[in-house]
């Protein structure tokens, strides 16, 4: 889920500047009138407290008064005479006394109405000296009475008393009571004089709204977390008491204000003080929510303000944020189409700012990239273009090189050589020149179409080491002419007029320059290096064929003459062997019986047998096959089936040739083992006397020795040896 | 790194508006038990206070020695809040306010004089406190009160007792007297008159004659005006239901105008000083034990407290320990530690055993238990006879 969120949170500008900004305006929106609320609520925080504090002087001051004024009537009342008079009566006289009770009636009567009129006292009631015995009483039912340790009654026997407010012995509830001491005309103490004050009158002296709005109010609490006011606060509601912040820290003595939750658990703003003379703590306190209904009603004003306000800012930065992302948004969709492969697209550039220039220099980068992948494009025909021509020429060359390699004439090779140069490489003429045995001239040996037919007509030949191809051969190296008119060593050839470019190029075998290609191409710069070196490389194999060529022809040459020179040598030693052969054929008949005859059979007609290879009689029973060696004939076989045998198959012919064939290898090795024996032979005469002569030291005994063992060796009966005297032409002999 | 920095930086800065609210730890504190205790440890009775002070101190150092009283598994500390009312009412009430208040105590034991005890009783019942008070036996303690409980027979019963005990055990070995009984008594406290008068009732409701019925104020200390009359009166027993501050002077005095009657007293007696008792010497009073036959619970309590104290417990100091024991036992029972839960514990107490005895509670504050009438004999209180209801 968060994912989710932060990836769209992320995904989208436009929500993101919302967000953001709606985030900041919340912020806006609610801290100022926070803000707001907390410092207005300070400054009417001391504003209340100030008025909180004004009405707890008051009331103290009030407060002190109306004791002070209560204390003055009692002391007043002790003072009056007609009160003493009846008082004394009551403290002094038992009850059978005749004047007790008009008196108790008069002053009954007496303080009744003085109760009814100030009402500020609830009870007023005098105390014997000794005891404390209420002996009268406005309430006339707490009578008899003894109050011997009460505060009131010992201290009222002394001085004028304020019991400061305390719990009442009977209710609990908070009370107070005044006593004075009552004289008698000796002013001997008689008795004590004490009245109870209304607490109902301190109430509404101390409750009385001072100024302090709808919920303020001031009230007391004595000493133990009772409320003093009883007509407000009913004990049953706060059977131990009450507590609060204010009320606590007030009965420790100290005064202070502050925020605190109220009895009613109200939150309030309070002003609290402990009044010691009166032992009581007095609290005025006013709820937070009267006090600081300014604060809020400003803040509450403040954040709809700024709560619409941001609504409508919302509604703008909306707007706003469409104007702003629009012309980005528009360079994304651009950037996305871009990079979906269409590269014609353009941002639109909407503003003249930094997006519209962001837009702009988009738009230039996809443009220069465009440029790039295009120059690209061409750049990789151009190279394609270049591999496959390449690609072709190598080709070509090793169909070239394949074919020249097979061809053993040179004059063929050559022919075509330049044809399939021409064809394979799509070219316009090809030319192939030799140089001479004088390496002068550099003559064409094969040109391609007409223009190569003319000039081969015309012999045309050029001098080496000028043109082109003299330059070529002369430094053995590739030449180039791009555009032919730019080299200048190129020969103006009028049979040629196309030639856009032209490359010369060596054949180069074994260490030597045998003459040149010309490659003319109609194209201006046909030719570069890389095809060059291919067309070297091509050329090169062609020098080498055609060198190739050259030996094989000349080895063809040197066999022939070879074999001629073996051929007349085996037939002059058959010559020789035949004539010193005595047989000379040999018969078979039927009964297998073998005879040698030395006659010679003429009929056969061996010239035509060695014409034919064999002959076949007329009879189709005779056969004559001649025996070969080489192309001289030894002689023949002949070969004749009895009569009504089958005639010859070709089978069987073929069996005869294979036997003379053999035949004739054997009758050759006999002959040329008999001549090596009798080589032998002579060559062991030869030794022998080279010996026999070694041995010798002596010139004559070296002649002597020799024709002496040349006779025998050779069975001669004279060998004669002469040393020649050159001079005049005389030899020495020696026999 | 950056967008963790921003949410940091918004953080912040929505904790700087809204503020954090502080965190109070939370203490961990022992669990307790707060019991109010009002006791006269100055004034006109400050032995009774004392009595009150080391009972209470007393019981619940022993509950406290074992970790406290297990309720529920869990242990509760007992804890005193003493407060001296000083014998006098509207420091009682005060005190009581205090302990009620500001103290917040669950219950109150005291105070010990029926004077002090009444108007406290008023503020528990007003507060919905459970009161124990072990010494006041003035009706009006409890008298129409919930909350309000005793562990002291009430003085109608003691007034019964005594008037019993007049007319059984005196009016015969006392020729002269002729069933002449005179009263001096406080009128300006509650116990001394309430007892004096249902006294009197009886006595007169039986046929006998009070011959002076005097009176006094609290504080007073020259009795010779009421016992001249008491003198002149004849009467051959004298009913001093008085405390034992007032006793041993109000008898010497007599005693000094030639009265030689016999004198007879209530349970306030108890606190007379063995210094004051020679004056004493033959006199009856009603009380509420006799260490001199004390029970197996009385016995152990007579020897922890003379551990404690070095002294032999008296009657105050019994009734408060007594007054302990009924509240634990009340709380114990509810298994709760509430005013509530106390006052419903103690309400519904059928009888509990103490060292001063068995005492029955009929559905009323009030226990029904035996009295003992002790002698003064040799300076000493010796048990005379026991007084069932």
């Amino acid at each position: 889920m968060i994912n989710r969120i932060r990836n769209f949170w992320q995904s989208s500008l436009k929500t993101r500047l919302m967000g953001y900004v709606l985030l900041f305006t919340l912020i806006t929106t609610t801290t100022v009138p926070f803000y707001t609320y907390i410092l207005s609520r300070q400054a009417l925080e001391k504003a209340v407290v100030n008025r909180l504090e004004t009405a707890v002087q008051l009331k103290e001051s009030e407060l002190n008064r109306w004791v002070k004024n209560r204390e003055n009537d009692i002391t007043l009342l002790a003072q009056e005479p007609t009160l003493l008079i009846m008082s004394e009566v009551l403290l002094t006289s038992a009850e059978i006394d005749p004047f007790y009770s008009t008196s108790y009636q008069s002053l009954s009567a007496y303080l009744q109405n003085s109760i009814e009129t100030s009402n500020n006292f609830t009870e007023i009631f005098l105390l014997t000296n000794v005891g404390g015995k209420i002996v009268f009483s406005t309430s006339h039912e707490t009578e008899g009475e003894y109050h011997v340790t009460a505060p009131y009654f010992t201290e009222g026997r002394l001085d004028l008393y304020t019991q400061n407010i305390y719990p009442s012995t009977k209710t609990g509830n908070p009370t107070m009571t005044i006593s004075t001491p009552i004289l008698d005309r000796h002013d001997k103490v008689i008795g004590v004089l004490a009245a109870h004050l209304n607490m109902i009158k301190l109430d509404e002296i101390i409750l009385e709204q001072a100024g302090l709005g709808d919920s303020g109010e001031t009230y007391l609490v004595d000493q133990y977390g009772n409320f003093v006011s009883e007509a407000k606060f009913g004990k049953e509601d706060f059977p131990r008491g009450v507590h609060t912040t204010g009320i606590d820290t007030a009965l420790s003595g100290k005064e202070g204000n502050g925020l605190y939750l109220n009895y009613e658990n109200i939150p309030v703003v309070g002003v609290y003080e402990w009044i010691d003379n009166r032992e009581v703590a007095l609290l005025a306190e006013s709820s937070q929510e009267e006090a600081f209904a300014d604060a809020r009603n400003l803040s509450t004003t403040i954040f709809w303000t700024s709560f619409i306000a941001s609504l409508i800012a919302s509604f703008f930065t909306y707007f706003l944020t469409q104007k702003i992302t629009k012309p980005i948004l528009a360079i994304a969709d651009t950037a996305k189409e871009i990079a979906a492969g269409n590269l014609e697209k353009r941002a639109p550039v909407l503003t003249k700012d930094e997006v519209g220039t962001l837009a702009q220099s988009f738009n230039e980068v996809t443009e220069r990239t465009r440029n790039i992948i295009n120059t690209l494009e061409e750049r990789v025909i151009e190279r394609t273009h270049i591999l496959k021509t390449r690609t072709s020429y190598l080709e070509g060359a090793a169909e070239v090189s394949r074919a020249v390699g097979s061809m053993l004439n040179q004059d063929t090779l050559i022919i075509q050589i330049v044809e399939l140069i021409k064809k394979r490489f799509n070219l316009y003429y090809v030319g192939l020149f030799l140089a001479n045995e004088k390496d002068e001239w550099a003559i064409l040996k094969a040109g391609t179409g007409e223009a190569g037919q003319k000039m081969l007509k015309r012999n045309h030949k050029l001098k080496i080491g000028e043109g082109m191809i003299g330059w070529c051969i002369e430094n053995e190296k590739a030449r180039i002419a791009l555009d032919v008119g730019d080299d200048a060593t190129r020969f103006e050839n009028p049979d040629l007029p196309k030639t856009r470019s032209e490359g010369a190029l060596p054949l180069r075998s074994r260490g030597r320059v045998l003459g040149a290609l010309t490659v003319q191409s109609t194209e201006e710069s046909a030719f570069n290096k890389s095809i060059i070196t291919t067309l070297q490389t091509m050329a090169d194999q062609i020098a080498i064929a055609l060198d190739n060529a050259e030996l094989f022809a000349q080895s063809e040459t040197a066999l022939l003459a070879e074999r001629k020179a073996y051929g007349q040598l085996s037939q002059k030693s058959w010559q020789e062997f035949t004539q010193n052969q005595a047989i000379s054929r040999f018969i078979v008949n039927e009964n297998g019986k073998v005879k040698a005859v030395k006659t010679v059979d003429t009929s056969v007609n061996l010239a035509q047998a060695i014409e034919k290879g064999k002959l076949l009689e007329n009879d189709n029973l005779t056969v004559i096959i001649p025996i070969k060696n080489r192309d001289y004939i030894l002689g023949g076989i002949k070969i004749r089936k009895n009569k009504g045998a089958k005639p010859w198959t070709e089978e069987e012919l073929e069996i005869i040739e294979a036997i003379s064939e053999q035949l004739s290898v054997t009758l050759e090795s006999a002959r040329l083992f008999d001549q090596t024996q009798r080589k032998a032979q002579r060559e062991a005469v030869t030794s022998k006397i080279t010996a026999k002569i070694g041995a010798s030291i002596r010139m004559d005994a070296i002649l002597q020795t020799t024709v002496k063992e040349l006779g025998k060796a050779l069975a001669s009966p004279k060998v004669s040896f002469e040393l020649l005297d050159l001079s005049d032409n005389t030899a020495q002999k020696s026999s | 790194m950056k967008k963790k920095l921003n949410l940091i930086i918004i953080l912040l800065l929505l904790m700087g508006v809204y503020g954090l609210e502080a965190c109070t730890p939370a203490t961990v504190e022992e669990k307790t038990i707060k019991i109010g205790v009002i006791a006269p440890i100055t004034g006109e009775i400050s032995n009774v206070g004392q009595s009150t002070v080391n009972a209470v101190e007393l019981a619940a150092e022993q509950i406290n020695a074992e970790g406290g009283m297990e309720l529920n598994g869990v242990k509760y500390k007992i804890v005193l809040i003493i407060e001296d009312n000083e014998d006098n009412e509207q420091k009682a009430v005060s005190v009581a306010q205090k302990l009620i208040n500001q103290e917040g105590v669950i219950a109150i034991i005291g105070p010990q004089a029926s004077r002090n005890a009444i108007p406290v009783a008023n503020i528990a019942e007003n507060a919905k406190v459970p009161m124990i008070s072990p010494w006041s036996t003035n009706p009006q303690t409890t008298e129409g009160k919930d909350y309000v409980f005793r562990v002291a027979f009430i003085d109608s019963f003691q007034g019964q007792v005594m008037a019993r005990f007049t007319f059984e055990e005196l009016s015969g070995n006392c020729e002269l007297c002729e069933n002449k009984v005179a009263v001096l008594y406080d009128i300006a406290s509650d116990y001394n008159k309430g007892i004096a008068d249902i006294y009197k009732n009886i006595i007169e409701n039986a046929g006998g004659k009070i011959v002076a019925f005097e009176s006094y104020t609290t504080g007073e200390t020259d009795f010779s005006e009421q016992l001249q009359r008491i003198k002149e009166s004849k009467a051959g027993i004298i009913f001093l239901p008085n405390y034992y501050n007032e006793v041993p002077l109000q008898i010497s005095q007599a005693r000094e105008i030639g009265i030689e009657a016999t004198f007879i007293g209530s349970d306030s007696w108890g606190g007379i000083n063995k210094n004051d008792r020679k004056e004493l010497e033959g006199s009856f009073f009603s009380t509420h034990y006799a260490p001199d036959i004390a029970n197996d619970i009385a016995q152990n309590f007579i020897d922890d407290y003379l551990k404690s104290y070095g002294e032999i417990p008296d009657d105050v100091a019994a009734l408060t320990y007594d007054a302990f024991g009924l509240l634990i036992q009340a709380i114990l029972e509810q298994e709760e530690v509430s005013p509530e839960a106390i006052r419903a514990g103690l309400a519904s107490t059928e009888s509990f055993t103490g060292v001063t005895g068995t005492m029955e509670y009929r559905s009323t504050g009030n226990p029904i238990k035996s009295a003992v009438i002790l002698k003064v004999e040799h300076g000493e209180f010796v048990f005379y006879k026991e007084a069932k209801p």
